[in-house]
Order: structure tokens, then sequence, then C-alpha cells
């Protein structure tokens, strides 16, 4: 799943800001004016003359589009501003591994009643027999996207792959967003198969998963430099054409030379470039309930396996 | 060996092999290292770093990043900016690409405009290496607005090395163009090129023209108020060096649009090129409206002893100027007794013994009683009882009548106020004086750093007892004061550019109040004659701010200092005679004015409708 630039209302801005204080461990407090003052830890050199500094920075944040009114020590944090990039450089140190799981301890019953919800075929009876669950392990990654040319935009991207099976699961962030199971720290790993996919050959099939994306939702960021390009290239050789030797009365080899310079200019300016760069990455131990079911349709019946996904609601029959 | 003809055939590719930067290795050895050592950050850390990625992916061209990014600075530093702004850096990034003149009237904003196309293409990646050319007056001015304004640190390259060594780089195009500069910046790969006053650039043949054609760059941009000054070639020529081919061949562009070379043809054609490339706004298109200059021009009576003073340093300077013709030391004389006595006390004292002045530098009243005296040659020694005698004149005069009225005028309400004077003596002098009534004043010289400055401004700004800021010329240089609305020119710069650098201090874009400017002169001196030709002459203080560069090019043409000293050289000490002088100065100034804006008629024909 793709996405682009997120521009934050005030609220947002200010949950963020929170948020982010709050996993810093940083003291702070709502105060009048709904400003929020907060004490957030500094590095700080160590002075020449070991004079004690305080290892804080009183910050005193604004949020909202009009500043008229705010104390003078106050800033306004909103989109772009220097604090919020100051936040996000600061996140930036923060979580780009960890490893979490999805703890699902629902009775059977409950399960089954789920399964029976999401089977797919609505005409027959299905019926479920012995169950096992355990927890799969999975590789998540996120990148960010950059198309450049004379222009440029960024965003970021997600994917994972069951590091068991080597299936890809496009959504997986989004469902991890929207699942009824909280994800959870683990120090521990949880019980499952074991994996037959090396981080490495996971990481790759990510990137290739990510390019191909590109390709299919950007291919105009090929496309498009090349014709800027080529209209450039058509109106400088018509003015070559037409003018012989340089402007500056030239012979015909500093003619040439100009001409090439600024064609490389060009080139230089117009190239399209996509640059994908690794973000974060998760291990995550997803949970799996595998049922024996029959299913009976007309007086047929049908035998077999099937793999439910309580985390992106799969249900998958087994061959 | 490959002949002229084979080697025009230069390698021109038509398909941009496109390129893929995938992540390396150390990526996913990060992580297995992580997942060996068990480093691992909560699922909270990683799902909020990701959010923050997400807020900082830069959009495309269609969501400016500059204006967000710069919000809060320009609060606190009070900049505002204009539709006519945003228009220009929209155009700028989106259809013109990176590449365009913008020559929009003085007085609107035109670095303003260039520093946000910069920025943004600087916040995106698009703009690491990127350099500007000014004239040198101006490097100083774009380091500050760069700084103060948009947070770019960018470096004043002077030395060959420095042009490779920082990629933020401003430099004066006298500077660039010399040898062992030029032969480094044009092997470098610039991302982009800002040239101020491009409409230097118009002739080809020109060192110039040439190094700024020569130079490697993505993004160009030439600024200029006056794109076009009657000449269609000057025009071809600037358009082509930012676009070569956007109007052709010369010979297809004379073909098509010249008449003769000031006379257009096919004009709505020509004018849709100019439009692709060139974007010029005049005032009367924008909501800018400057507030209005109040000017008042204050008569100063001299006192019996100021008046002697005055007309004994006036003929000495007619004696030396036959006998040392050392006109600049004259020049410098004549505008300092118009100044204060002090300031011209010092100069007489040093033209006696140049020893002696360093002495009686911080003397409040300079007294020549240990200057040594001359060879006693009988010219010398003339020269030198003319000194004495002047000098002896000023010393007894303890208060000048110019400062009475500066007082009257301050203490007139509580405004604070911006007091300018061209001499050190003059400046300490008024703050001194200010002083003995109370009132506290910070000084504001050349030999300030810009640090210290800044701070002088906070502090002039927000501090409720300090009443007057006391510049000198290079102490108010590049500096933005438009928080105070009051203005005295306690002396006059006999160079318009200057009292306009002076005035623009305080009435530029984001003054709020009308700019009430006052004139000091004294009557029956040459600052008498100087006030009538800017004031009544030339209207240069209510001129609008747009109008400005016709005068200030015309008055670049025709010196009024070296007109002040022919007169001086030639006239009877018959103040009547120099007045004439000088209103003859006059006329023929206003005549070149209307010719000037007659010329630029072809400016409003070509540019009109600036889209």
């Amino acid at each position: 799943m793709t996405y682009s630039h997120k521009t934050l209302t005030a609220e947002e801005t200010e949950a963020f800001i929170i948020e982010s204080l709050q996993l810093s461990d940083s003291t702070y407090r709502k105060i009048e004016g709904g400003l929020i003052e907060a004490f957030v830890p500094v590095k700080r050199p160590s002075s020449f003359f070991g004079i004690e500094q305080q290892p804080f920075d009183r910050l005193l944040m604004a949020f909202g589009d009009d500043p008229r009114g705010l104390p003078t020590e106050a800033e306004l944090v909103s989109p772009g501003s220097y604090r919020l990039n100051w936040f996000i450089d600061g996140l930036r140190s923060r979580g780009r591994l960890c490893q979490a799981y999805v703890p699902f301890n629902l009775p059977l019953s409950k399960i089954q009643r789920q399964v029976r919800t999401l089977w797919p075929h609505r005409h027959e009876d299905l019926y479920l027999g012995r169950s096992s669950s355990s927890h799969e392990f999975y590789l998540l990654a996120n990148f960010k996207s950059s198309l450049k040319s004379d222009e440029s935009k960024e965003y970021i991207d997600s994917a994972a792959i069951n590091l068991v099976n080597g299936a890809i699961e496009d959504d997986l962030f989004e469902c991890l967003a929207a699942s009824a199971w909280p994800v959870k720290d683990c120090v521990q790993t949880p019980a499952g198969p074991e994996p037959t996919i090396t981080v490495a050959q996971a990481f790759q099939r990510l990137v290739d998963v990510i390019l191909a994306r590109a390709e299919k939702e950007y291919g105009h960021w090929r496309t498009e430099p090349q014709g800027r390009f080529t209209d450039e290239l058509e109106r400088l050789e018509a003015y070559y054409e037409d003018q012989g030797p340089s402007r500056a009365g030239g012979t015909y080899k500093e003619s040439a030379v100009e001409r090439q310079h600024l064609m490389t200019e060009l080139r230089d300016k117009f190239r399209p470039r996509l640059i994908i760069r690794w973000l974060s990455a998760a291990f995550l131990y997803l949970p799996i309930v595998q049922f024996q079911y029959e299913a009976i349709s007309a007086g047929n019946v049908r035998q077999g396996q099937l793999r439910y996904e309580p985390v992106t609601g799969a249900i998958v029959e087994m061959v | 060996m490959l002949d002229e003809k084979q080697l025009i055939q230069v390698e021109s590719a038509v398909v941009l092999p496109a390129e893929v930067i995938l992540p390396d290795d150390t990526d996913y050895e990060f992580i297995l290292k992580g997942q060996k050592q068990k480093a691992f950050d909560t699922w909270k850390a990683f799902q909020l770093s990701y959010k923050a990625e997400q807020i900082a992916a830069r959009p495309g061209f269609e969501s400016l990043l500059c204006l967000e990014h710069l919000r809060e600075r320009w609060r606190k530093a009070g900049v505002v900016t204009y539709p006519h702004q945003l228009k220009v850096l929209r155009r700028v990034v989106g259809k013109m690409r990176g590449r365009a003149i913008l020559a929009d009237e003085v007085g609107l904003g035109k670095t303003i405009e260039a520093a946000m196309v910069l920025i943004e293409y600087y916040l995106r990646g698009l703009a690491k290496k990127v350099l500007i050319l000014t004239p040198a007056s101006l490097c100083r001015q774009w380091q500050m607005e760069l700084q103060d304004k948009f947070g770019l640190r960018f470096v004043t390259a002077r030395r060959p090395e420095d042009w490779e060594h920082y990629d933020l780089v401003v430099a004066s195009i006298d500077a660039a163009k010399r040898p062992e500069n030029a032969e480094v910046i044009l092997h470098l790969n610039y991302d982009m090129l800002i040239v101020d006053e491009a409409h230097k650039l118009k002739n080809v043949n020109t060192r110039n023209y040439q190094l700024v054609s020569g130079i490697h760059k993505k993004y160009f941009l030439l600024l200029t108020a006056t794109p076009l000054q009657n000449n269609l070639k000057e025009l071809y020529n600037l358009i082509t060096l930012l676009r070569p081919g956007q109007l052709g061949s010369y010979r297809s562009f004379r073909k098509q649009f010249v008449a003769d070379n000031r006379t257009p043809r096919n004009v709505d054609n020509l004018k849709q090129l100019l439009g692709e490339v060139v974007i010029r706004n005049r005032r009367a298109n924008t909501q800018v409206a400057f507030t209005k200059r109040i000017v008042e021009q204050v008569c100063v009576e001299l006192s019996e002893t100021e008046r002697l003073l005055y007309r004994t340093v006036e003929q000495f300077i007619r004696n030396d100027l036959f006998r040392t013709g050392n006109t600049l030391a004259l020049i410098t004389l004549q505008r300092e007794i118009c100044s204060s006595s002090f300031a011209a006390a010092l100069t007489l004292v040093k033209m006696l013994a140049p020893n002696a002045a360093t002495a009686l530098a911080t003397a409040p009243v300079p007294v020549p009683a240990t200057a040594s005296t001359p060879a006693p040659t009988p010219a010398s020694e003339q020269r030198a009882q003319e000194l004495y005698q002047a000098i002896e004149l000023a010393g007894n005069i303890q208060e000048n009548s110019k400062m009475k009225v500066l007082e009257e005028i301050v203490s007139r309400d509580n405004e604070k106020v911006i007091i300018f004077t061209e001499f050190l003596a003059t400046q300490q002098y008024i703050m001194a004086r200010l002083a003995n009534l109370g009132m506290k004043s910070l000084p504001f010289d050349g030999s300030s750093s810009a640090n210290r400055k800044e701070w002088l401004k906070g502090l002039f700004r927000e501090h409720p007892n300090v009443k007057a800021l006391v510049c000198t010329e290079t102490g108010g240089e590049g500096i933005n004061l438009q928080f105070c609305r009051t203005l005295i020119n306690y002396d006059l710069p006999w160079n318009p550019m200057r009292i306009e650098q002076r005035i623009g201090r305080v009435h530029r874009l984001g003054q709020t109040r009308d700019v009430r400017i006052f004139n000091l002169y004294t009557k029956n001196t040459v600052e008498e004659h100087i006030v009538r030709l800017l004031a009544e002459k030339i209207n240069l203080f209510q001129t609008v701010v747009g109008d400005l560069d016709l005068i200030l090019d015309v008055f670049s043409r025709n010196s009024l200092e070296q007109h002040i000293l022919a007169t001086m050289r030639s006239a009877s000490s018959e103040q009547s005679e120099f007045r004439r002088s000088i209103d003859a100065f006059g006329d023929k100034l206003r005549q070149e004015l209307e010719s000037e804006a007659e010329k630029r008629s072809l400016d409003r024909l070509l540019f009109s409708d600036s889209r």
C-alpha cells in the first residue's frame, strides 16, 4: 500500500507531537490557550569549564492557523515547520526494527463462528473439525520511494512477506492497524513453523514488490520527463541547425562544444530517477488457525483443510 | 583528425536512460544484526516513525513546500508574502521548469521570489549546489536575506577553492570571472544558478555573458527590473542565455520580430514567446500598496560662527582645488562641513598634520594645539594659515544649529527614530547630545559585526527606553528596520542611490505605516542646492518605488559630486551662481529622465500583459 505526503490538521499535528513526547518520555503538559509546554531531553556537548547545563530544553508549542495573540516565546508547530521537522528527525532514530506478535486467544467456538462468517462459498454448509493454531513468522518492511527528474515526488510504501510460505501480503500494515487484535512487543518468540526463506531473500522479494508497484502506479515518472526533454532537445537542435557557429561568433568546433554542453545540461536535468530507500522493518508473529473441514452442498461433500488468518481475515483452502 | 563540420555532429541521444537506485546490502545486514542482537524498538516507535515518514514525504509540485516550511520563521521575522509572489513561485516551478527571467518592477520583491523558488527546490533535494552571482555591493544583502528570511547560510566565495568546497555560494560576478575562479566554476555542476541585475548580461561578447552561459546548471533564474531597454538584440541575447532557441536563431528572430532594432513586429507572437520565460509584474497589477512617504525638508539657519566657519572652509576648498587637486579629500571636507563642525574639524587637523588627527579623533572638539607646522614655502604657509584659521573657528563652536533642530524633532513624540549621518564624528556628537537630553541611542556603523548588528536591531526594536538608532552609511547597509517609520537624514549623501538605500531601510514591503522622512539642510550652503535639486527638480523623495530605478539609472551616468566640484572650480563664491549651476544640472537630468521614460515604452509594449 502506498502513501503520498500527508498534510496534518492542527489537531493531528498536536496528537503527533504528544505521541512523540510520550515515546521519548518527555515531561509535558497542556496549558492555557491550547499550548503545550514540554521539556525535551537534548544532548549538550560538555563545556570547557564543565559548567553543569540543563539536559533538556523547554518548548512552548502552539497549533493552529492563527498565530495572533501567542506569547512571544511560543512557536507555531505546523506541517513543514522547523519544530515538527525536528520531531520527525528525532523519530528517524527510533523504530527502525521491532519484533512483535499478535496474541490470539479466542475460544474455539468463537473462532469457528468467525470462519463460517468469512467462508466464501455461501451455498455450502461448512463443518469444521480438528484444528491447530500457531504463529507464523513475517517480515514487514517500509520503504520510501523518490521519483526525481526536473521535479520530485516521494511516497511511503510498505509490504510484508510470510517467511514460512513466501506469500506476499500487500496490506498487512493497514490490516494490523485496523485489526481487533492489538500488536504486542515480544522478547520470547511464540512457537510456530520454521521459516523457509532467509531475511536476505525476503528483503530482496520485498524490494522487487515495491519496484513493481512503482512501475505500475507511477510509470509516468519515466515518460513525462522524457517528453519534456524531447521538447527541449528539439528546440535546441533547431536553434543550432539554423544558428550555425556559436552565439559569440565562434567556430564550428566551439559551436559543437557549446551544443554538447547544453545537451548535457538537459540530460542531467530531466533524467528520471527512482530511488527506493529502506526505512524500517518488523519481525511479526501472526496467528494462524488451521481446520479440517467438510463442505456440503446439494448432497456433494468436499473435504479439506483451511487456513484462517485472523489479522487479515483471510481464509485459504489448502490443497 | 576530425574537421569542424564533423565535430558538430554532437552526441544527441533522444532517449533518457532511467536510473533506479535500490536499497543496498547494508540495509538487510542492519536487520540481520538487529535480529541477532535482539536490538528491537517497540511497535509503538515503529508505527510512529512510519507516520513521521508519511508526514515528511515530499509531495509533487502541486503542493508547495516552502510556504509551510517558512511560515513560522516569517511570522517571527515579520515577512509578508504577496499573491503575485506566490504566483511567480508556482509558475516558475510549474510551467517554467525552473528557468525564468524574474523581471518585476523595483520594489515588488524579486529577491524573495527567487529565494522562494530556490528553497522549494532545495527542500526537495533538487538544488544542493547553488551559485548566486550579484554585483559586489549586493553580495552581503543577499547573504543576509537568505539567512534571516530563509535560514540558508550562503558563503561569499573569493578564493578558487571556495567554489568547490561550499555548496551554497554567493559571489560577485567580478570575482567569479577572474580567470583563476572561472576555471574552477566552469568545471562544476550547479543545480541552480541565480544572477541578479541580469540586464548587465545583454552583450554576448562580454566575459560576464560568456561565464554565465558556460556555467553548468539545471535551474536558472535571471533577475532584472529592466529586461528591455530599447534594444531588441539585447533582449534576444538575454532570452537566449536563459533558454537557447526560445526565440530561434538570431537570423530568424530578426526576420520574424524585428522591424528595426527598436521596433518589434509580430508583437503578439513575440509577447507570447517572452511570456513563456519572462515574468514581469507591475505595481499597478499587484496588490502591493506602499505606504506614503511624508517628506519634510527642514531648513537650518547657521549661527554667525558656523556661517563664518562654512565660508572659511569653502574658500579653503576652492583654493586647495587649484593648489593640490586632491579632489577626494576636498569633496569629503565639503560634505563634512555640511554635516557638522566636528566632522570637518577632524579632517582639517588631518590635512594640517596627519598624525595629530588620530590623537584628536576622540576629543569632542578638536583644537590643533600640538599640530606641527608644514614646510615653510609660501604656498604651503598660506595653506597652513587657512587651515589654522578654520580649525580655530571649528574649535570655538560648542554646538551645531542642526543639532538643536534634531533635538526638537526627536522630542516631538514617542516614536523611535533612525538618524543617518555619513560621518562617525557626527554620529558620536549626536549620540552624546541625545544622552544629555536623557535619550538612549544606539550606534550602528560599519565596524559592527553582523551578529552585533542583529543584537542592536533587536535592542532598538524591543527596548522601550531606546529612542534612536544613529547609523552611518555602511552601518545601515542591508538591514531592514520597517518596524520603525521615522527617518532623519542629518546630512544628505550626494548620491541618490545612497539616499534611497537609507529610505529603503524603513520604506519597503512590510511597512504598514506612512513613513516620515526629515531632511535637515543648512541654509545658504551647497546642501540647500542639493536638497532643491533632489526634492524639486527630480522629485526623488516622493517618487514611487518602482520609478526610482529610472532616476538612479540617470544619476549613475551623471555624478552629482563631480558636478559640484566642477562648479566650485569654475564659479565664484556667490551662492546665486552656485544655484544656477546646480539648477542647470537638474534641468539636464530632468530631460534625460523624460527621454529614458520614453525609451522604456517598448518594455510596456512587450511585457504589458505578463501572465
